[in-house]
């Protein structure tokens, strides 16, 4: 009893925290954008042009994973706006190659999407080379590496096989390229500086390529397709936020390839954070000064240490919830506890990106949908211990249990899930512990925690920054383990064995 | 066919897989009467006792408790009319001596006070006092046989089954357990179905002796007939060896 008012008790605090942190009284728009540094930089700078310029609110849900969850959260509502580029939208979108206002058009038909002009650059592939080669060559396009059949390519798995990648590249140029072989991205553009390699494949605007100075071929016949920038912004929001037409329209053109390139390297390479980079920007380029100071680190941190607790908490009570009477049904009943162990099993086999994915058309995106795939990750152990507890009840104790009268539901609450309880709250810690890892999915969804810190860490690939996730979310599972553990020795029935 | 009879079985088959438990058994329980049923493991005693509260169902005939079949009737409201004790004790790991005891009384809505005061009261029947709080795990062998008893004796049912109650017991408690339950049975007058394959204990606790066979009743007989006429080479190879022994 007195453990049930205190879970409740913590779960009711989890969810009005929750809840209030969502509600805000004027128009807010949320701006979106994915994972990489690109997006985050173009979703910084409308989200700060805006709180600048315009009376409206921002909430940022500036890391979700990739254009399947984004675009979904868009259409649902979600988000309102976020950056996308003219190729993505043919490949992902519209599933053909348009020109910009058939794209325009589309999008608004089948959509009620509105399509921004463009900001100006062009992020597409590139082939990259060093300078004093490309230059004691005299290369300068694509067409020019026809000439150097002797040239050692070094390209990325994917570019080495994608039909708009190298097959189509020699093809469309007549280039032949023997002796190409495939290299990690970041290992390429070592191995184009020290010289082991002459050509690769990179992205235009890829911030690295400053850092090492590469020069980039002009794409002469025009092979590879356009990824031009843009934001995506729903009609309903444009109706009830008229001022966001002035920022689109003051940022289109503003941001070319040079400039694009730039603001990328300062992030990952001179380190600065995305909201800081697109600050300077609006700074520099339309004298905005931003208008609410960015949260330093340790209150960002702070925010996302004590969200992933509530997801973490919030979870963890659903599974048990959903799990236990599960795990007893599978114990009950064999054919269908077998079907239900495979359910569960399955589940744990979608990839994260793809669930989620899933989830937003139904619950949005933010806290409720996280917290719903966090639940399916985390029954598997709870219903499996649950099962195994209750189908290890010893003959001879069910045999009395029955036999002296009581009834199949006495025989289950008074004596099964009692004797089995060690083995359910194993589940539970297990689970409560599989909970704080898979939490950090919770970001891809706009539901914050900690793997808000180890998403972007891994985009930008800044080590100091998945640390500052990674560290904390492996204390906090330390943390629960042994909280659930010393729960468990708690509320473990006397007369049972320790375990 | 005895009209006291309080369990009756008529005909009563039971099969599990291709094995014969029981094989065509009819058997009259006269009320009050202590029946001893004997024979080797895997003879079918077993599964004759779990009959009677419907642990087991037959597959043909018919069990029959106080002129109602059990197989027709509420299982779980039969049960609590019968005292069950088994081999291992059966006690719930989980909860305290006095919580084991009473657990009927708690399947019955008993108020808690209740339940303390009978669960003392059996405890004392069977010479445990002092134990209630303890677990399982902390008791020796015979005193979990007493508590086993003791939960049976709670609701003072009219019928007790007892399957091989002694049987895990070391041979000094075993001795007094048997004393101990003879005077139990002097004195509660219940009538009782006691199942061993320890023919010692049968011929010194049993009013009734029922033989037991593959299946089927190979004698049903006083111990003092039994002794004087054997009908079966187990308990008769029993006999010359006690006698042989005795002579020594």
């Amino acid at each position: 009893m007195k453990l049930g008012v205190i879970v409740v008790t913590i779960l009711a605090a989890a969810m009005l925290s929750i809840s209030a942190s969502a509600s805000s009284p004027i128009v807010t728009i949320v701006i979106g954008s994915k994972q990489d540094t690109e997006g985050q930089i173009l979703g910084e700078i409308l989200a700060q042009f805006v709180e600048a310029r315009t009376p409206y609110a921002v909430a940022r849900k500036t890391n979700l994973g990739g254009t399947l969850l984004v675009f979904a959260a868009l259409r649902s509502g979600a988000v309102d706006a976020y950056p996308e580029y003219t190729g993505t939208i043919d490949a992902a979108i519209l599933h053909r190659q348009l020109p910009f206002p058939a794209i325009r058009s589309e999008m608004q038909r089948k959509y009620r999407i509105y399509v921004s002009n463009e900001l100006g650059f062009n992020n597409t592939y590139v082939l990259a080379m060093r300078a004093t080669q490309a230059k004691r060559l005299g290369v300068r396009s694509i067409s020019d590496l026809t000439r150097y059949p002797g040239l050692r390519w070094g390209v990325t798995p994917e570019f080495m096989r994608r039909s708009d990648g190298l097959p189509g590249l020699e093809r469309a140029y007549g280039l032949r390229a023997p002796n190409a072989v495939d290299v990690e991205k970041s290992l390429a553009y070592q191995a184009l500086a020290r010289g082991r390699i002459d050509v690769t494949d990179a992205y235009s605007t890829d911030g690295q390529l400053l850092r090492y100075g590469f020069v980039t071929l002009r794409d002469d016949r025009h092979f590879f397709p356009q990824y031009r920038a843009l934001y995506l912004v729903r009609d309903d929001t444009l109706d009830a936020a008229p001022e966001l037409h002035g920022v689109l329209q003051t940022l289109a053109g503003t941001i070319d390839d040079r400039t694009m390139t730039r603001l990328n390297a300062e992030v990952d390479v001179d380190r600065r954070s995305p909201s800081d980079v697109a600050a300077s920007f609006l700074k520099q380029r339309f004298g905005v000064t931003r208008a609410r100071p960015a949260d330093t680190t340790a209150t960002q941190l702070e925010r996302a240490l004590v969200r992933h607790v509530e997801l973490t908490i919030v979870t963890v009570f659903f599974c048990t919830l959903i799990g236990v009477p599960l795990g007893v049904f599978a114990a009950r009943r064999a054919r269908a506890g077998h079907a239900v162990m495979k359910v569960v099993g399955t589940l744990q086999t979608i990839p994260s990106i793809a669930l989620l994915a899933l989830m937003i058309p139904l619950f949005g995106i933010g806290v409720l949908p996280a917290i719903v795939a966090l639940v399916l990750y985390g029954l598997l152990p709870i219903v499996a211990n649950t099962r195994a507890g209750l189908t290890q009840t010893p003959e001879d104790l069910l045999d009395a249990a029955r036999g002296i009268g009581l009834s199949p539901g006495q025989v289950l609450t008074w004596v099964q899930v009692p004797i089995a309880l060690p083995f359910i709250l194993a589940g539970v810690r297990t689970s409560a512990v599989i909970a704080v890892g898979t939490a950090t999915i919770a970001a891809l969804i706009g539901a914050g925690g900690l793997g808000d810190f180890i998403l972007t860490g891994l985009t930008l690939n800044d080590p100091n920054l998945l640390l500052l996730g990674a560290i904390p979310a492996a204390l906090l599972a330390i943390v629960v383990d042994e909280i659930v553990y010393r729960l468990e020795r708690f509320v473990r029935p006397r007369g049972l064995p320790p375990g | 066919m005895n009209d006291a009879a309080l369990i009756r079985f008529e005909n009563v088959t039971k099969r599990f897989g291709t094995h014969v438990a029981l094989n065509d058994v009819t058997l009259d329980v006269t009320a009050g009467e202590l029946l001893v049923v004997i024979g080797r493991s895997g003879s079918g005693k077993t599964t004759l006792l779990r009959c009677v509260n419907g642990l087991v169902l037959a597959d043909a005939g018919r069990v029959s408790v106080g002129g109602t079949v059990v197989a027709a009737g509420d299982l779980t409201a039969l049960r609590r009319t019968i005292g069950y004790v088994i081999q291992s004790g059966g006690l719930f790991p989980h909860m305290t001596v006095a919580e084991n005891v009473s657990i009927i009384g708690r399947a019955n809505g008993e108020a808690p006070g209740r339940r303390k005061a009978r669960a003392a009261e059996v405890l004392a029947t069977v010479g445990l006092d002092g134990l209630h709080g303890r677990y399982a795990g902390e008791l020796s062998g015979g005193q979990r046989q007493r508590v086993g008893i003791a939960r049976a004796l709670y609701a003072d049912p009219p019928i007790m089954l007892l399957d091989e109650p002694f049987a895990a017991v070391d041979p000094i408690a075993r001795m007094d357990l048997q004393d101990e339950f003879a005077r139990l049975h002097r004195q509660l007058r219940k009538t009782m179905i006691f199942v061993t394959h320890d023919v010692e204990e049968a011929l010194y606790l049993g009013d009734r002796i029922v033989v037991f066979d593959d299946g089927r009743i190979v004698q049903v007989d006083t111990p003092k007939a039994l002794r004087e006429h054997p009908a079966s080479e187990y308990i008769a190879r029993f006999l010359r060896r006690r006698r042989a022994e005795g002579d020594a």
